[in-house]
């Protein structure tokens, strides 16, 4: 892949799409992950009282067990998301772009 | 004063649980991994399980060694494994002896505030995912350093970078191994010295032979019986309780001394420093062993990249759901019970103990046998894994691409890469031996803060900044290796655990507070003040990278060449 065609693909509106609805993808993804991951370490930190509260109020699971399970819940499923089902379709456009590369380098 | 000592103690004690569990040797509770440790009585059902695991895996290593004669081969197993079954890999190489002993035990210890561990690397995982999974794949062939030297000097970054990732995989290598000697001897009844040699041994065959391949698959296995393991005690556990979750914690607290404030959070993360210092740790951390990035290139393209650290994330979220349930289970049931105790009131074999005494109490002498098996198959795998990335390291970074600028045969590659592989097993038993009597607690934690500080900063910035000059790129291995190195050293770690003076000049048991800014500092700084020619075309050329990182053209040819 010479310089010349990188610099080609690049100029398309098919690869702009690509990199901008990716990079939103990313920004949001992250921005998500990132929050109830400070979230959750400030909360432990700076909400003791908050975090030690009963869940049900008769038992002896507290808010911060219940937190826990939801950080670990949120993680797998922002990732099932990315992964699966908003990564597939930038796959899909990005096989496209691909697919127009190669046949407009044969004419 | 004693509080505050006391305080400052309970954030070690966390920082250390931390690392171990992201380096994971086995024990994390200073009782195994700092002192000697009693041998055991022989454990057969544990020793009959893992022999029949090391019988497994040899054969598979033969049917992998006859697939392997590419250096592709070698180090990413051709490219060719599905990406559900490295994902359960990767997972393999997180769910370490460390998550199943050392979690376990340090909810054991102080209650809720273990979970921490478990919420912070569950944060930090999808992150790497998001951010590096898919450009990582797209820019590289073997190892993180073919990204890192993407479009700057080769020559000046690779042996540099190469020689931050050996300081990583050999530290790690260090301390799973005294782990694994330590283990064994608790475990098994077998002598120190026999379990290093064995262990390096296995790992050697394992590796030499069968490259990725045959560890890929060590991994795979390992992963679904520490899985399966970890369901079974927790089902016997539901069980015990009547399915009933709440029932679990009540009688924990029922059991425990402290009562209700076990399952409160305590003295932990009370400055920002210290919240902002894990965070780092586990984030950069993550970003930066290149045994997890090269998992990355073990299949066939960005997408199922992507997918890999998926499943690896599903898995790894899963088992640390069953581990909350162990360690609290294990608190309730093991506590007070005198079989597990000796006269003097504390636990037979140290804290790191709980679980096994969870699953003898709960399965008798064959679930023992087979929890105490699958920890050891887990050394054996996690080990197999750092060995080969040493080798792609020393005979693709260093020798290929460095010494030899890029003119080398396949044969002489491979035959070098063999060579590394040989040598990492002989260094791995020397440094056993050395270290065996050590406090090997400071050795991981620099392992994972080199991995912060070194390698991932400038990982992140050849992937995301165009800005990125060759100088800017060493001056951020090179600050960031040294301060961390430098840090560790002068942390509490080192002076007050190892030295055992009274303070430590550095008072964070973590550099990365420091290091990790200061790397990405000086990258930005040296790269924006570098006014070379060849800087000018290095920023120039990102633009490509940018094309070939997005959209996956060329990596075919990438990796046929």
């Amino acid at each position: 892949m010479s310089a010349l065609s990188l610099s080609e693909i690049r100029e398309r509106p098919a690869f702009k799409e690509l990199v901008q609805k990716r990079r939103k993808m990313r920004v949001t993804m992250i921005s998500m992950m990132m929050l109830v991951f400070i979230g959750y370490l400030f909360a432990w930190a700076f909400l003791p009282e908050f975090v030690n509260l009963r869940l049900p109020a008769d038992s002896s699971v507290t808010i911060g067990i219940w937190i826990t399970v939801v950080v670990v819940l949120v993680a797998i499923l922002l990732s099932a998301y990315y992964a699966m089902i908003a990564g597939k379709q930038l796959d899909l456009l990005n096989e496209k772009l691909i697919k127009d590369i190669h046949h407009d380098a044969k004419k | 004063m004693m509080l505050k000592n006391k305080r400052r103690n309970v954030s070690l004690l966390f920082l250390t649980a931390i690392s171990l569990f992201l380096t994971q040797p086995m024990a994390w509770a200073a009782g195994s991994i700092s002192g000697d440790v009693a041998k055991q009585a022989l454990n057969i059902p544990a020793i009959v399980i893992f022999i029949l695991f090391v019988l497994v895996t040899l054969v598979i290593t033969y049917w992998a060694a006859r697939k392997t004669s590419t250096t592709k081969e070698f180090y990413t197993a051709g490219g060719g494994i599905p990406a559900w079954q490295n994902g359960v890999a990767i997972s393999g190489d997180f769910l370490s002896a460390a998550t199943l002993l050392g979690i376990t035990s340090s909810i054991y210890v102080m209650g809720v505030d273990g979970l921490a561990i478990i919420a912070g690397t569950l944060g930090a995982w999808p992150v790497v995912l998001f951010l590096i999974a898919e450009r990582l794949r797209n820019l590289g062939r073997f190892t993180f350093i073919d990204v890192v030297s993407f479009r700057l000097s080769a020559s000046k970054i690779r042996p540099l970078a190469a020689v931050s990732s050996l300081f990583v995989l050999v530290f790690y290598l260090i301390a799973q191994l005294v782990g694994a000697g330590k283990l064994v001897q608790l475990l098994f009844g077998l002598d120190y010295l026999v379990a290093i040699i064995s262990v390096s041994l296995l790992m050697v065959v394992y590796v030499a032979f069968g490259g990725m391949l045959a560890a890929t698959w060590v991994q795979f296995i390992k992963s679904v019986l520490l899985v399966a393991g970890g369901t079974i005690l927790a089902l016997l556990l539901l069980i015990q309780f009547d399915f009933d979750f709440g029932k679990i914690f009540t009688s924990a607290v029922e059991t425990h001394p402290k009562g209700g404030a076990i399952v409160e959070v305590g003295g932990w993360l009370k400055d920002p420093l210290s919240v902002i210092s894990l965070g780092m740790t586990l984030l950069f951390g993550f970003i930066g062993l290149p045994h997890i990035l090269m998992r990355l290139f073990t299949v066939k393209d960005a997408a199922a990249s992507r997918k890999s650290a998926f499943y690896a994330i599903s898995i790894i979220g899963y088992f640390q759901l069953l581990i909350i349930l162990i360690g609290f289970g294990a608190l309730s049931l093991i506590m007070f019970n005198g079989n597990y105790h000796d006269a003097a009131g504390d636990m037979i074999g140290g804290n790191n103990m709980a679980v096994l005494h969870v699953s003898h109490l709960l399965g008798g002498d064959i679930l023992l046998g087979f929890i105490a098996a699958v920890t050891f198959a887990t050394i054996l795998a996690v080990v197999s894994g750092l060995t080969i990335s040493a080798a792609a390291t020393i005979a693709h970074d260093l020798y290929a691409g460095t010494f030899a600028k890029g003119k080398v045969t396949e044969k002489k590659e491979m035959i070098v890469s063999k060579i590394a592989v040989v040598g990492t097993g002989v260094l791995a038993i020397i440094m056993g031996v050395v270290f065996e009597h050590q406090n090997v607690v400071f050795v991981s934690n620099l392992a994972m803060a080199i991995a912060a500080s070194a390698n991932a900063p400038v990982l992140i910035m050849a992937m995301f900044w165009g800005g990125l000059t060759t100088r800017g790129a060493i001056a951020g291995i090179v600050l960031g290796l040294a301060s961390s190195l430098l840090l560790i050293v002068l942390g509490p770690q080192v002076m007050v655990e190892v030295l055992g003076m009274e303070q430590a000049i550095f008072p964070y048991a973590y550099p990365t507070v420091v290091s990790v800014p200061l790397a990405f500092l000086s990258i930005w700084y040296f790269s924006i003040s570098d006014k070379s020619e060849s800087a000018a075309a290095e920023r120039l050329t990102y633009q490509d990278q940018f094309v070939l990182s997005e959209t996956g053209i060329g990596v075919q040819d990438a990796v046929e060449h």
